[in-house]
């Protein structure tokens, strides 16, 4: 009750539309969300903890998640993809990993970014990390449930290797093409996918293993 | 009649490793004191452009482009500083801004404030909840599986709250192609707890 106060005194006193399926210009609803995520716990129960593997992480550099990386990697990349750093875009931004990168990065946590993109660009991405993880390397993305037509994006970061949180990374909402469970088995091929769980907050994880 | 004054004790000595001898703290020991530091400071209206090199400590809050050569010493790029160069280092300590990358023998520091794009190298990273990163941090060659004696612990003074892998993780390693399970609810919420450095 006191939040649902407290979240209408500031919509009243910003001026902000509170019109429901605004796209833009909704107040950001910064609300943290932790809880577990059996799906990198099943992606880092594969491995050593023995700071021998290379991780690829597209989301933005969170220091918690960083502290978990080096108890298993020694080369820790954040992408970033939809970071402040380019404005030219997500493609410049995976472009920008060096070349000789290629078919080095043994685990590769995608977080929401497929269902950010549309389907041609999902493609571009699912490609273009194939061409960065060597075969037996692990994949990791989060997508929305099908029926979810508009998403804020998301920012992660891990606490331990079975929890995480998660929230809104912008106040701009997204309309999404959605991907059904037996789209998205295709979608990510060369990376077969293993095993899948559904998270709260209409979020289902994929763990996937590069053929 | 009255109790016999104690003899006054003696002081403990001050010790040697003040803030003021140490270049740069270790993480977990942040000098505020920015002043303090031993070593050259460049003032926030500074600019070069060029190569920096030399002999000493360097606390940079203006603006640099070019190159920062000091691979004895300690670098710090201060609040106000923006740096658009690669850095190297004995130890580099971020509180501003840097594009480019940071080599450091002994260890890089992001505080809070930090905002780097760039690659980093060196053998001991750490990231204050806040800095802001992109690029890739490479602490090394991959440590040699039969040791065992090498920890994360080594690959940072900082420490971690979270327990180890194999206290915490508990799920089944028998995965099966395409099998889809459905997984636990997530539930219970500790709220943005460990996520500083």
């Amino acid at each position: 009750m006191a939040g649902w106060l407290d979240r209408l005194g500031r919509r009243i006193s910003s001026g902000s539309s509170s019109v429901p399926g605004d796209q833009e210009g909704d107040e950001p609803e910064r609300r943290r969300i932790t809880g577990s995520t059996p799906g990198i716990a099943a992606l880092l129960e594969a491995v050593e903890a023995d700071g021998s593997h290379s991780i690829l992480d597209l989301g933005p550099a969170m220091a918690s998640s960083f502290q978990l990386y080096r108890r298993f990697a020694h080369r820790i990349r954040f992408a970033d993809l939809f970071g402040e750093w380019t404005k030219e875009g997500w493609k410049t931004a995976l472009a920008s990993i060096p070349q000789q990168a290629r078919g080095s990065y043994d685990l590769i946590l995608a977080w929401d970014m497929l269902d950010r993109l549309s389907p041609d660009g999902r493609r571009e991405l699912i490609d273009t990390l194939a061409g960065l993880s060597a075969p037996g390397a692990g994949f990791h993305t989060v997508i929305h449930d099908s029926g979810v037509e508009t998403i804020r994006p998301l920012q992660f970061g891990l606490l331990d290797v079975d929890r995480m949180y998660y929230e809104p990374s912008s106040s701009i909402r997204l309309s999404r093409t959605p991907i059904l469970p037996a789209e998205l088995a295709r979608l990510v091929e060369p990376f077969r996918v293993t095993r899948a769980f559904t998270l709260k907050g209409d979020l289902r994880e994929y763990v996937a293993i590069r053929s | 009649m009255w109790k016999k004054a104690d003899p006054p004790k003696e002081e403990p000595p001050e010790p040697k490793d003040s803030v003021q001898s140490r270049p740069e703290g270790l993480a977990g020991d942040r000098p505020r004191n920015r002043q303090a530091v031993a070593g050259a400071g460049m003032g926030s209206s500074i600019r070069i452009q060029g190569d920096i090199t030399g002999d000493e400590d360097l606390v940079i809050q203006g603006f640099v482009e070019g190159s920062v050569d000091l691979s004895k010493h300690a670098v710090t790029v201060g609040p106000e500083g923006v740096v658009k160069a690669n850095i190297k280092g004995r130890l580099i300590t971020i509180e501003g801004r840097v594009d480019g990358d940071l080599i450091a023998e002994e260890r890089v520091t992001l505080r809070s404030t930090a905002r780097v794009e760039g690659d980093i190298a060196s053998p001991r990273v750490a990231m204050e909840d806040g800095a802001r990163f992109r690029g890739a941090v490479d602490m090394g060659e991959a440590p040699k599986p039969a040791d065992g004696s090498r920890s994360s612990e080594l690959l940072s003074v900082s420490t971690s709250s979270t327990p180890s892998k194999s206290s915490s993780s508990s799920k089944s390693k028998s995965d099966s192609a395409s099998e889809v399970r459905r997984g636990t609810n997530a539930s219970n919420a500790k709220t943005g707890s460990g996520a500083g450095s």
